[in-house]
């Protein structure tokens, strides 16, 4: 079955970016495939590359991209609420005439109609609210 | 086509707004959608707020245009919007107003449910 996820929750205050890897995990055990995970809302903070964790924190972003990798998913982060927080690639900064990206490599920036394809394209859809 | 239901269950803040654009992007991809306000979410339903008065940007404006985008069922489910005080004539949008049962049925009935 293929499967995506919409992911709202924030990496720091809620579970629901460490809730949906041990889904997409168990998902990818149990012989489906997760086509694309997309960071929506307050979640588009797990894709801010100026995040320092304290070392005994766990870094669900890192874990985030190893399996995003491993797996060939799509881990796609919302072009609008990352703009809203601070969250973009290249070309986003330079739209909105700043300089520098924000993005951590590996996550890719996209629009909500990536989301909404992801659901017409997908068996199952899974969100992990707030 | 796989249609969707959002399920909108906070109260007015961007995080509904945010699901507002995103109910707009399915009506532009022409993607069967539908609104169900519970719990909390139905705050957003009364034409008298003034999301100016709070600093907030007003979602109604957003709601208003969903019809424009295809996206025409708007519910809400009666008994939360009893338990906080909001009746038929508070709501200027056009909306169905439906029990337990239905809100359930739509649940069940949607091939995916978004939640906020």
């Amino acid at each position: 079955m293929r499967i995506s996820l919409l992911i709202l929750g924030a990496p720091l205050t809620t579970d629901a970016p460490a809730q949906a890897l041990r889904f997409a995990r168990a998902a990818v055990a149990a012989g489906h495939r997760v086509h694309r995970a997309f960071f929506h809302k307050d979640a588009v903070a797990i894709a801010n590359r100026y995040v320092s964790l304290p070392g005994d924190e766990v870094d669900i972003a890192a874990l985030w991209l190893e399996f995003a990798q491993r797996h060939d998913v799509e881990a796609t982060v919302c072009v609008a609420a990352g703009a809203r927080r601070g969250v973009v690639d290249e070309g986003e900064a330079a739209r909105a005439g700043r300089r520098g990206a924000t993005l951590r490599e590996g996550f890719r920036i996209a629009g909500l109609g990536e989301m909404v394809g992801a659901m017409l394209e997908s068996d199952r859809t899974v969100t992990f609210g707030a | 086509m796989r249609s969707v239901l959002y399920l909108l269950r906070r109260p007015p803040a961007l995080a509904a707004y945010e699901s507002v654009e995103m109910m707009l992007v399915s009506g532009v991809f022409d993607q069967p959608a539908s609104v169900l306000f519970m719990d909390d979410g139905v705050r957003q339903l009364p034409a008298a707020q003034d999301g100016a008065r709070v600093g907030r940007k007003d979602i109604a404006k957003a709601l208003g245009a969903l019809a424009t985008y295809g996206v025409e069922q708007l519910h809400v489910h009666a008994a939360s919007a009893a338990a906080r005080g909001i009746g038929p004539a508070d709501v200027a949008l056009d909306v169905r107003w439906v029990g337990d049962d239905e809100a359930r049925a739509l649940l069940h009935g949607a091939d995916v449910v978004v939640t906020d």
